[in-house]
């Protein structure tokens, strides 16, 4: 018997947005906020990195402009429905708002998955142009009606909330 | 070191660009040795470090990360560590903290769980060799109860081939005798070579076996009603235990009455004593009787000694043979 009538909210996407909350939430509840920010930050690093590649290799650049990195920022949130904006660039600073996370309503009580922003965010602007320092003002995570993004472009004493990135270097270690 | 490092008692280890280990904090040198100096001798795994500290690179927060430590034994799980870059300038350097593993408070402890853990890995070793030496001890010992059971139907066939040929009625009893007593040990061999078990076998299996057996050779047709319990028998119990059986079947196939005849074995255990009770409706049993039937209750008796039982015979409707013996740890129910 078919079961295809049957009004169920169930789609890959769901499921998957749905496994994400419940995988963050194990973290969160198993190891605490902090570490879980941390695995996170890991799974954040890597999809930053991934991202990096792809726009870089799309727009056929060997990195990309303050100007390319926000356009990239935007463009990658709202493909994955994260209705991103620019609220304001500048020479030191690029800030974005939004109203809706990608993550959907799977994101409230998970503050941890905002490290998937930050490191991101950090990880594209950090390799792009050496530096970046994302402070995440406003998140829907922790209850806040929007997110409120800033990402820093130069570097500051006492950088408070904010998380620091680079652009990466592979030591050269001496096998011996 | 920053003095702040003895706040820490997990073991950190700071490397330069190149990989030369350039300090350690106190718990790091309990462990890897004051006078290491290069990766090689903390980690075993290059690429992985690499990464590790590549990702730390691209970040001012720690990185968490899982590496293989120099040494480690196979079933040792990968060391948890946290990464971090330390920038001076164009320089950048990395500390790595060994997350879960505190500094080595109590040596004499650590030393005794190596010790342990050492043992345990011989012992490991020995048990996976024994076991190999048991499995193929289990082949050997299958492939022996198959001769033996090969065997037995060989030698079971030849005596009745020489009662068929015979014309002397003595000579055709006694061959019938012999021939039901070899069935009840095939009957027994061969259902022990087919259980998994090489330990004994299920005497319910063993006895309806037997009854079959029994009605077969007799020649007559009469009912043979088998009630036991799936009690698994050692095999040092399973053969005489056959062998008393067959004889108390055949006693009583033979001597049960005409048309009506019938014939019941009941086999139940009560803690550690089992009672096997065959009954017929014969005329029941008569003390002097002498012959082969009485030589055959010879051998039962003798069989119920050796099992730590006894017989009892009454006449009761017919012949009852009641053999009560004990049941010995290896006897159980199957599960």
């Amino acid at each position: 018997m078919s079961l295809d009538h049957l009004d169920i909210d169930l789609e890959r996407d769901m499921f998957l947005r749905t496994l994400l909350r419940e995988l963050s939430g194990a973290l969160q509840d198993v190891v605490g906020l902090e570490e879980a920010s941390g695995y996170i930050s890991v799974v954040g690093a890597a999809v930053g990195k991934a991202l990096d590649e792809k726009y870089r290799a799309a727009l056929a650049v060997d990195r990309l402009s303050a100007e390319q990195v926000a356009q990239v920022l935007v463009d990658l949130k709202q493909r994955i429905k994260g209705d991103f904006y620019i609220v304001e660039q500048r020479e030191d600073r690029i800030v974005f708002a939004s109203n809706s996370c990608p993550f959907g309503e799977f994101v409230a009580g998970r503050p941890a998955l905002c490290m998937m922003t930050s490191n991101v965010f950090g990880h594209v602007t950090g390799e792009n142009l050496g530096y970046a320092r994302v402070q995440i003002d406003k998140a829907i995570a922790r209850g806040d009606p929007g997110c409120h993004v800033t990402v820093y472009l130069t570097p500051k004493e006492g950088g408070g909330e904010a998380r620091e990135y680079f652009r990466r270097v592979r030591p050269e270690l001496a096998d011996r | 070191m920053h003095p702040i490092s003895k706040l820490i008692r997990e073991p950190v280890i700071v490397f330069a660009g190149d990989g030369r280990v350039t300090d350690m904090n106190r718990p790091a040198r309990a462990r890897f040795g004051g006078g290491a100096e290069s990766w090689r001798e903390v980690f075993a795994d290059l690429h992985g470090l690499q990464n590790l500290l590549e990702r730390a690179s691209g970040s001012a927060d720690p990185v968490l990360g899982a590496l293989r430590l120099a040494g480690a034994v196979p079933a040792e799980p990968d060391a948890k560590v946290e990464a971090l870059a330390l920038r001076q300038g164009q320089e950048i350097s990395y500390a790595v903290k060994l997350r879960d593993i505190v500094g080595d408070q109590f040596p004499a402890l650590t030393a005794q769980v190596r010790e342990l853990n050492a043992e345990i890995h011989v012992r490991r070793r020995v048990q996976a060799e024994l076991e190999e030496s048991l499995a193929h001890n289990k082949v050997l010992y299958r492939e022996l109860q198959h001769r033996v059971k090969n065997h037995l139907q060989m030698i079971l066939a030849l005596v009745s081939s020489a009662g068929r040929e015979s014309e002397d009625p003595g000579r055709k009893q006694f061959v019938k005798m012999l021939q039901s007593k070899l069935s009840a040990l095939f009957d027994a061999q061969r259902l022990m070579y087919s259980e998994e078990s090489s330990h004994g076998l299920r005497v319910d299996q063993m006895l309806s076996a037997l009854a079959e057996t029994v009605q077969s050779l007799a020649g007559v047709r009469i009912a043979i009603q088998v009630r036991a319990e799936p009690v698994i028998a050692p095999n040092d119990l399973a053969f005489p235990l056959a062998l008393i059986a067959n004889e108390l079947l055949t006693n009583a196939v033979k001597y049960a009455a005409g048309e009506g005849a019938a014939v019941s074995l009941d086999f139940v255990c009560s803690g550690d004593q089992a009672v096997m009770t065959v009954r017929d409706n014969g005329p029941g049993f008569a003390p002097t009787a002498s012959g082969p039937t009485s030589s055959g209750l010879g051998l039962v008796r003798g069989l119920c000694r050796q099992i730590g039982g006894h017989l009892v015979i009454q006449s009761d409707g017919g012949a009852v043979a009641v053999v009560s013996f004990p049941l010995t740890e290896a006897s159980h129910a199957p599960s």
